[in-house]
């Protein structure tokens, strides 16, 4: 009998032979049963602000206990965790943390949600879902930062225990995806798809690098894709680019090329567009009627929150999002 | 009263018991995966 199996958890489908470890480092062919590598094996846990992940539309000014274990499925040349998430299992430091340890410690450190998060936890796929499946029946939500490189049937399946999901929308060019990141663009529009349908809290990340995708043509491209299949309430974060990696030979992303694609994302239609990684007033949630600041912010800081019962204070319009 | 010897046997047992918890530390057994299939 052939020992040859394949991973059906992520777009790159990994076939694998006796004792082959799978792309994304984290998972290994054992005699013909594919086990993972990294199940309670966490090298990154803290206790972080829910606006680090960044959810600015999730139990704003509560923290998130997160943890992440070793490996990625994709091969971005700016990663801004590379040291673990370009590492396998044996090369990082990592701590026995069972599923029921993370709960527990989530509730003893007061945090309201645990974070799936740093680097991409689709690779630990089994370790998340069983973690999310324990924290539910405890009342704490769980959120994930992924990249949505799944395929749909795992990613309908953890859809079921999964509050809220930070997405990031590389680029919306396959070709970046394919020569910056070593993947695709249409299984991560999929997810989207995917996560809106399943009820899942949705915020949106695109990382702006400056000469790779910080094209306005294509930054409206993406926001008219967003409004019209995902609707003009869910969030995106324009995100600041700082020399990482294997992209150390680019600049910064400069504060007007970030004000440019968000003043671009409103004017197509979108609500809540919001810059990261930098001190600036895009920090901050506006209703969209009134205008008035709902939540102001400075960095993962909340200083005033006007959201009331799901609803602008001011003029008592429906502000989307999951307030408590 | 404990004797001085009694004082070093107390002391030496959880000297072992020590060195010992060390190394019986038990590995977790590897959890298999949730979406794979095998190739015939």
């Amino acid at each position: 009998m052939s020992k040859k199996v394949q991973c059906e958890l992520c777009p790159n489908e990994c076939v694998l032979e006796n004792n082959q470890v799978s792309y994304c480092r984290a998972r290994m062919n054992k005699n013909g049963t594919l086990y993972s590598r990294v199940y309670g094996k966490p090298c990154a846990v803290h206790v972080d602000p829910i606006e680090k992940k960044p959810f600015f539309h999730f139990l704003p000014k509560t923290t998130a206990f997160s943890i992440a274990t070793a490996g990625c499925v994709l091969r971005c040349k700016f990663c801004q965790n590379w040291q673990i998430s370009q590492a396998g299992p044996d090369e990082v430091d990592s701590r026995d943390l069972p599923p029921d340890s993370v709960v527990r410690n989530a509730i003893w450190y007061g945090c309201k949600s645990i974070s799936y998060t740093y680097t991409e936890p689709t690779v630990f796929y089994e370790y998340m879902y069983d973690t999310a499946v324990i924290a539910k029946k405890y009342g704490i939500k769980n959120t994930m930062h992924t990249c949505g490189y799944m395929k749909p049937k795992p990613l309908k399946t953890l859809s079921k225990y999964m509050d809220a999901a930070n997405v990031d929308l590389k680029s919306f060019s396959d070709d970046f995806y394919v020569r910056i990141c070593s993947g695709r663009l249409k299984p991560v529009l999929d997810s989207l798809i995917i996560l809106k349908q399943e009820n899942v809290w949705l915020e949106i990340t695109n990382l702006v690098i400056p000469t790779l995708n910080d094209n306005m043509k294509e930054i409206r491209e993406m926001s008219r894709w967003i409004l019209k299949n995902l609707g003009p309430d869910v969030p995106i974060h324009f995100s600041r680019f700082f020399p990482q990696y294997k992209l150390k030979n680019l600049p910064p992303t400069p504060l007007e090329t970030l004000t440019e694609a968000r003043k671009a994302a409103m004017e197509i239609g979108l609500r809540f567009v919001y810059v990261g990684n930098i001190r600036h007033e895009g920090e901050n949630t506006s209703c969209y009627k009134c205008g008035k600041v709902l939540i102001e912010r400075v960095g993962f800081f909340v200083k005033q929150n006007n959201v009331s019962k799901e609803k602008c204070r001011f003029c008592g319009t429906a502000i989307s999002g999951v307030w408590s | 009263m404990m004797t001085r010897r009694e004082f070093f046997r107390f002391f030496l047992m959880g000297g072992i018991f020590s060195l010992l918890s060390k190394k019986v530390k038990a590995e977790q057994p590897l959890k298999k995966a949730m979406f794979w299939r095998r190739i015939e």
